[in-house]
């Protein structure tokens, strides 16, 4: 009996340092994940996509039946915005062509807001509702790197935090904590932007935590649209991010803090587009933003 | 094919866990209450009081192959599951021995692993700093719902497979 209970003692240990180790080592800033775990990931990540797309089908047949009540209100509703939109495509194109030649007479050629789409659809979502992560389908093999934008047609919902070879996983802004910032900025017409930073998620209040970091007038009204900027160096400008449902000074009186509702519903997400930035950014400024 | 068996049903319920978060109304996942699936987990009860004999430990090694899958697939933090999901079934696999088997005693003895395996999940990330709640707000919007769903899942579970469970054990001895 005392073996026994001795034994058992030692296979505890040796689970304890185990974990200790293995905690530890995927904590560390790893640029990559190991091969096993890439092979583990693609293999799971077939069996979920096998799995998926029937109980999606079937889903969305129900909710699909629900909308169908709503659709006479809709269609009306749409109709008239579709009138609003013509005037505003034919006004669109005409600024896009201005500012096409613009840009060729200043001879620029990237645009911080240029990005290439890659569309995904979300396979999975982490069992483990702290972490908010989802997985992909698309992986290294369709382009996909690490610290890509990810976002709905709503707004950015995350980035990409890490790839195998055909998925990805993405981690959510909610679940953000302080080493994960989002710059961020709130455009003005006459004076300079407002910039900040989305530094993590207020689970109590649901919102997105956006410190101000310039104290320009920051008269931040309710309401405003709060978008990615460039300056972070990872992600396109003018991403929505969310509108800003509150704001109030930080403890010191210094600089002010504006909660943001997230303008994408983090829980119904299907499709999602993976934002390829075209500028280049070289590798080592990339780097330093990570850390 | 016999020795496939477990392994295959846990790999569609560790698959399955990731899809069925999509599955449940909207309402219901976006709300403070946190619902996590332990399918796994709760398979591994289940082999365990039905299947492995007092010397045999074939539920604690799936659990350690399964937890590191979970880990690798959903967290990312590889050890937590691999080390939460084994230590819960052998205190199970140490319960069992003064408890006979039903229902409503497999019932409690799930309830009590899940319990045990979210202290420790809630312990491990707390260390690291992964989540920084409460221990109330633990209690009442994860702990709670959790058991709840799971439990709503341990009792379909156990009636399909408990009596397979069985004949196979037997087979087991048989040999």
């Amino acid at each position: 009996m005392s073996f026994f209970r001795r034994k058992s003692l030692f296979v505890l240990l040796i689970g304890i340092i185990c974990l200790v180790v293995l905690v530890g080592y995927s904590l560390s800033n790893r640029d990559q994940l190991s091969m096993p775990e890439k092979f583990i990931m693609d293999t799971v990540g077939l069996a979920q996509n096998i799995i998926h797309q029937p109980v999606t089908i079937v889903v969305n047949s129900f909710s699909n039946l629900k909308e169908i009540k709503n659709t006479y209100n809709e269609n009306r509703i749409l109709r008239e915005k579709l009138a609003e939109y013509k005037t505003l495509v034919y006004e669109v194109q005409e600024i896009e062509k201005e500012n096409e030649e613009l840009r060729q007479a200043l001879e620029i050629k990237e645009s911080p807001r240029d990005f290439e789409p890659i569309i995904a659809n979300v396979i999975s979502r982490s069992p483990e509702r702290w972490l908010d992560q989802l997985t992909i389908n698309r992986g290294s093999n369709d382009g996909i790197k690490k610290n890509m934008a990810v976002m709905t047609v709503d707004g950015m919902i995350g980035k990409v935090t890490s790839i195998s070879t055909s998925t990805a996983v993405v981690q959510l802004i909610t679940g953000f904590d302080q080493l994960n910032r989002i710059s961020a900025a709130v455009s003005r017409e006459n004076s300079d932007n407002i910039f900040g930073l989305i530094e993590g998620y207020d689970k109590e209040k649901e919102a997105l935590i956006f410190r101000i970091i310039e104290d320009s007038d920051g008269n931040l009204k309710e309401g405003e649209l709060v978008v990615s900027s460039n300056m972070g160096g990872l992600f396109p400008s003018g991403l929505p991010i969310g509108t800003i449902k509150e704001v109030i000074p930080d403890q010191y009186g210094l600089t002010k803090t504006a909660y943001v509702t997230p303008t994408a519903n983090m829980y119904d997400i299907n499709h999602v587009i993976v934002v390829d930035r075209t500028l280049t950014v070289d590798d080592e400024s990339e780097k330093e933003e990570v850390q | 094919m016999k020795r496939l068996i477990f392994p295959l049903i846990l790999f569609i319920l560790l698959v399955s866990e990731g899809v069925a978060i999509d599955l449940l109304p909207s309402s219901l996942t976006s709300s403070d209450t946190l619902i996590v699936p332990h399918w796994v987990l709760i398979f591994l009860v289940l082999i365990n009081l039905f299947y492995d004999k007092s010397d045999t430990y074939f539920s604690i090694v799936y659990g350690v192959f399964f937890g590191l899958l979970v880990d690798v697939v959903y967290t990312g933090i590889l050890g937590a599951y691999m080390f939460v999901y084994p230590f819960s079934v052998y205190i199970v696999h140490l319960l069992k021995r003064f408890l006979q088997t039903g229902l409503l005693m497999t019932v409690v003895i799930a309830s009590f692993c899940l319990i045990v395996t979210e202290f420790l999940l809630f312990f491990i990330y707390s260390i690291v700093n992964l989540i920084d709640i409460t221990f109330i707000t633990f209690l009442l919007h994860r702990m709670l719902p959790t058991l709840l769903a799971n439990i709503l899942f341990l009792i379909p579970a156990y009636l399909l497979s408990v009596k397979h469970l069985g004949r196979w054990s037997n087979e087991q001895l048989g040999k």
